[in-house]
Formats: C-alpha cells, structure tokens, sequence
C-alpha cells in the first residue's frame, strides 16, 4: 500500500520547473471548486446513515446500531461518557471517520475553517444518533480535532496525486489512487463528472515545494537492557510526505506540512506511527529574504504503537523555527516547539475496563528538532520529544512520554539512497494510588530510501 | 410518565427549535462579520454530574452568564475566548460548572442566521454529595467542551438572539469522604438569549 502511494506521487508529482513556474505565475490558471454547503452537510450526515447500516448488517452486536428517537432521546438527556474502545479505534479509526465529515465540506468548496463545523457536526450526530450507546466525550474530542488534520492532509495529498489534465490510463490510476486517500472528494468528483473532464487543476496540487520519501529495510527494537533479539526485529516501511515549503508563506491552513506513517512486521502493531503535523498560521513574518526565522501555529495529529508506550493525541504547537545557511549546498537548520495537547492517550496498566487500557487527559509538550541539509535533502535528522499527561478519564497518573531519533541518510542519485537511523521511546507513569511503571525501547533501523520531489 | 425534569428540557428544546426556525426572517439586515466582537448573555441551565459505575444523577436547574469577546477572521468564522458560569441553587444541592475556553463560531450562509460554536478549555466544578446523611462539597478543575447554536438578529447598533449549548467539564477521578468517583464528567445545558456586538 505504501508503495502504491508512493507510486501515485512519483507519477503526479510535475516536475521541478514546472511548479515553480506553476506557483509563480497568475493564479487565474487554477480551478475553483463549486460551493455546496448543502451538499457538503447532506454528505457529511449522509457517510453517518450509511456507517450506521453498513454496522447493523455486519457488527457483531448489530443491536447496538438499531437507533431510535428513543435512543437519541436517551443519550441526550445521559449525556457523554468516556468510552472503552480500543486503542486502534479511538486514536486512528475515529480520526478517520472524522476526515470524512472535514472533506464532506472541502470537496465541496468550503475552506479550512468552514470545514470544521462539519467534522464536528458529523461527529455529534453519530455519537448521539448513529449508534445506541451513549455518546462518547473522547470520541467526539478525537473524531472532530483528528477529522480536521488528516482531512486536511488527505485532501491536498489526493490534489497532488489527480491530475485534471491527465488522459487515458494515466489519469485512471491517478483519480483511483486520489480516490484511496480522499474517498469523499473521489465521490463527488464522479458526482459531478469531474473524473473523465480534462481542465484545471486546483491551487492546492501546486505547493512551494513537495517531496516523498519512502524507506523500506531492517529494525530492531530492544529491551530495557538493550538486548536486540531476533523476534523484535523485522521489515519496516517508512512513507513521509513534505508538502509545501517550510519556509514559505501561509497563506492558508496546511500550505506546508508534514506526515509521515510507518509500519513493521515485528512490535506491537502492523500501524507503529502515524504523524502529521501542518502550519494553520503565522505569526509574524520576519522581514528578510530569504526567510532566516519563523513563528508559526501548527496542528498536531500523533499516533504512535511501540514495545514502550501507545500514545494517540491531538495538539496545537507553537513552532520557532531557525535555519543558518553555511554554502550554497549546505544549510543547518532548528525547530523547537510547545505543544498544548487537547486530547491524548496512553497506555496504562490500571484501568481496570474490558477493552480499554490506556488513560485520556489533556498535556502539554515540547521537542526539538535539528536537520543538516546537503545538496537539498537531510543528510542527518535529529529529533527528541517530551509529552505529559494530565489523567481525566483512566487512572489517576502523570505520563511522561520521550521519543528520540537520530537518522542520517546519503542519496547516492536524485532518487536512490540509503539511511541508518537509532532510536528511542520512553514511558515513565506516575500513579497516585499504584506502583509507578517505567518502560522504554531503543531501536536501530536500516534500508533503502527512494525519493521523489 | 414523563418526570418534571423531562418536561422542562422538552419546552426549552421546542423553545429552541422553533426561535431558530424563525430566524431566516431576519436574516436579509445580518451584517457580515469583521473586525472585534464580543456578546453577554444570561440562560437557564439544568446541570449534572455523572461519573463511571455512578448512580444516575438528577439534573439541577439554575441561572447562568456567559461572555465572549474575540475577533472575526472572515465573514462567516469568529474566533474568541468565552467565560461562563452557572449559579448556585439557593436551596437544595450544589452542582454549578465555570469554564474559560477559546471559541470558533461559524454561520456557513449568511441567508441563515444560525451560528454553530464548539470550544475547548478549561473547567471548574462543585458539587455536593451526600455520605452517611452528611452533604459534602467537592471542587475540582478540568477540560472543558462545549457546542451551541444561536442566532443574531440585528436591533440597533447591537444584535440580540437565542442560543443553546451544551457545556462538558471533564474533571478526572475525584476523592469523596469515602470513595473515589471516576472518570467525573459534569454536564450542564444552558438555553438563553444573548446581546452581541458584531
């Protein structure tokens, strides 16, 4: 699957020149998309009735999804609860669901902000009327915050993959593959005939810059004495998109962001981190040319499953950011950023609930993250993360969470490289009324690196 | 049969539902939004506490405040920081919820003057819990959320309206003389009128 994206992407991605010709020349060559809003509400409610029937014909307990004005009724006047799903579905599945009711509203015109209400809206009428159970306060937290950051993603994401100028075989495997990523403005793009219709593309498949890594090879996690044992290590693939400039103007939400997902054979889970994390604004920009230092205000979306800790979180962050310019092919540059967790959860050993076993609460955090540029891509990446937990729903406890990565990549082509990358995860809970728990995993990877911008 | 409780929530859902309805009437002298904004407004709210393997609660119906102030970054989205704050029954139990949170509004078509908002903050809570016949207040701070819907209707230079929200604290475990609720969610419903300067 990653491959495929990655496919997708080396062959929607212009080249070079022509994006920079693209973004500096009239925008009057971009298509604008229609504005719906009551489509855009009928579809972001709509995905909710077809859910609630796709689950009454195939969920083990279809009962659960018979609603009536009884149930809603019920759950209006009982109110919220925290709920005891799995991890999987409360801090990826949730946010997904979440990105559908966002894009309801983005491929029908509606912009960033416009698009909100609709991934809460979406979330609210299914905790309270899609299911019978009452509604659940983290799920709609985590469906609504989460829907909006990867909506937002997968919408530009799926704009760099389609090409509206594209024909024939080319231009099926692009409207599938952006299909994949953005189900819902793959749907209304059929709706509406824009499929097979050769015209401009939209802004969004023209950022400052874009660039996607895909790393496959060998890692291994360790334990707390830093054994590396043969059933911990395995395959790992690595897919990380870079869209937009991080140096450039924001003009709107998501101009520049980063995601990154992974997975591997060998740990606690085939998923192992999800990561995204986008500019909505910035504060102050500098007077100078080129741009040496920025603020901005970004949104978070983390969801991270390894051998020390599980940890699903929604967050704002201000970032400062620094960069210093040795030669013309080498450039070392910082980032260091407070982040305000709205929602997060990690794992906890005292919880006492059939399913779930990880606590929820507000946080705060902060990470550094130091990058040494040659020739235009991170010959070496360093990064260290803190994040604690305040418990509002689990056991009463502090987390403190770090995660620490040093990565050093060579691409012996523009294409073709390879990396080498150590790493660490590290979980220290402290209970008010049972034994505190540290854990931590440290892990090495290695392998190929393809790359296309 | 339906409890007096019931019956309340039901007048001021049918309240709601039926003012919004009648709000498009207004809608052609809506001004569009810009620049600094700010609304009071005052509300009957009905509060509970509930909390993990809890007995059902009763809901406690007061008064309550609310204000906003905050900046409009287009002419259909608002951002600001709101207080609110539910009075204490002059009788009877305690169970009264505060909070300060940032606010987004949103009218999505300005033909229709109903404006949606969902924030997110910070929440204080006191209840009282009897134990052994003994009436115990407890205190304790948490996250807040809250979702509403209103409408602006423009008299003068200042626009005036309904609106209805549902406000969440959510507080943790709390200690008790003698046991500990868990995972204590307070939840209280205002619906009211506001005054706004838009």
């Amino acid at each position: 699957m990653f491959l495929l994206a990655f496919c997708a992407l080396l062959a929607a991605t212009p080249p070079s020149a022509t994006a920079a010709q693209s973004t500096s020349s009239d925008t009057t060559q971009y298509s604008v998309p229609v504005r719906s809003v009551p489509l855009a509400v009928t579809e972001a409610l709509g995905a909710n009735v077809i859910l609630n029937l796709f689950d009454q014909a195939t969920h083990a307990h279809p009962e659960e999804f018979k609603v009536s004005w009884q149930s809603v009724w019920d759950n209006i006047q009982e109110g919220f609860e925290w709920d005891d799903n799995h991890f999987t579905t409360n801090n990826f599945a949730h946010p997904y669901n979440g990105n559908i009711f966002f894009n309801a509203g983005r491929s029908n015109g509606l912009s960033y902000y416009e698009s909100m209400p609709l991934a809460a809206a979406g979330s609210l009428t299914w905790e309270y009327a899609g299911e019978v159970n009452r509604p659940s306060f983290n799920d709609f937290i985590n469906t609504t915050v989460g829907g909006i950051a990867l909506g937002e993603m997968f919408h530009r994401t799926a704009a760099t993959i389609r090409d509206n100028r594209a024909t024939g075989m080319r231009r099926v495997w692009l409207e599938t593959a952006g299909f994949l990523v953005d189900p819902v403005g793959g749907f209304n793009r059929i709706f509406r005939g824009e499929v097979s219709r050769v015209y401009a593309n939209p802004q969004e498949r023209d950022p400052s810059a874009l660039s996607v890594w895909l790393r496959f090879g060998v890692r291994s996690r360790g334990d707390q004495d830093f054994r590396f044992g043969s059933e911990a290590t395995g395959s790992v693939t690595d897919l990380r998109l870079l869209y937009g400039d991080p140096w450039g103007e924001v003009k709107k939400p998501f101009d520049t962001y980063s995601f990154r997902i992974e997975a591997a054979s060998a740990d606690s889970g085939f998923l192992n981190g999800l990561r995204g994390e986008g500019a909505i604004v910035e504060l102050g920009h500098p007077d100078e040319k080129p741009v040496m230092h920025r603020y901005l205000l970004t949104q978070c979306f983390d969801f991270f499953d390894n051998a020390a800790y599980q940890y699903g979180g929604q967050s704002v962050q201000m970032r400062w950011m620094k960069r210093w310019k040795k030669t013309e092919n080498s450039s070392f540059s910082s980032m260091v950023g407070a982040q305000g967790i709205i929602l997060g959860a990690v794992n906890s050993e005292h919880v006492g609930l059939t399913q779930r076993s990880y606590d929820y609460g507000p946080g705060l955090g902060t990470d550094v993250l130091l990058v040494w540029m040659r020739h235009g891509y991170p010959l070496l990446r360093g990064e260290y993360s803190i994040a604690w937990l305040d418990t509002k729903a689990g056991d009463n406890a502090s987390h403190w969470l770090h995660r620490g990565d040093l990565e050093a990549t060579y691409l012996f082509t523009d294409n073709l490289g390879a990396s080498a990358a150590a790493g660490y995860f590290r979980r220290d809970s402290y209970y008010d009324d049972a034994p505190d728990v540290h854990q931590w995993s440290p892990e090495w990877r290695a392998g190929l690196t393809l790359r296309t911008h | 049969m339906a409890s007096r409780t019931d019956i309340a929530h039901a007048l001021r859902a049918g309240l709601l539902a039926l003012v919004l309805l009648a709000a498009p009437r207004f809608a052609a002298a809506a001004p569009a939004w810009g620049g600094m904004w700010w609304s009071l407004g005052g509300a009957y709210s009905s509060t509970k506490a509930d909390c993990r393997d809890c007995e059902e609660q009763e809901y406690v119906d007061t008064g309550s405040f609310i204000g906003r102030v905050g900046y409009a970054v287009s002419p259909r989205v608002r951002l600001g920081g709101e207080y609110t704050r539910t009075f204490r029954q002059q009788t009877g139990p305690d169970a009264t919820l505060s909070t300060v949170s940032a606010v987004a509004q949103w009218n999505m078509v300005r033909a229709v003057p109903i404006i949606i908002e969902v924030g997110y903050g910070i929440s204080r809570a006191s209840y009282s819990v009897e134990e052994n016949g003994n009436v115990v207040g407890i205190h304790r701070n948490g996250i807040a959320l809250n979702l509403g819907v209103g409408s602006e209707w423009p008299i003068g230079p200042v626009a005036i309206g309904p609106y209805g929200a549902m406000y969440v604290g959510g507080l943790g475990d709390v200690q008790t003389p003698t046991t500990v609720a868990r995972d204590v969610l307070v939840l209280s419903w205002f619906a009211g009128l506001q005054v706004t300067m838009p």
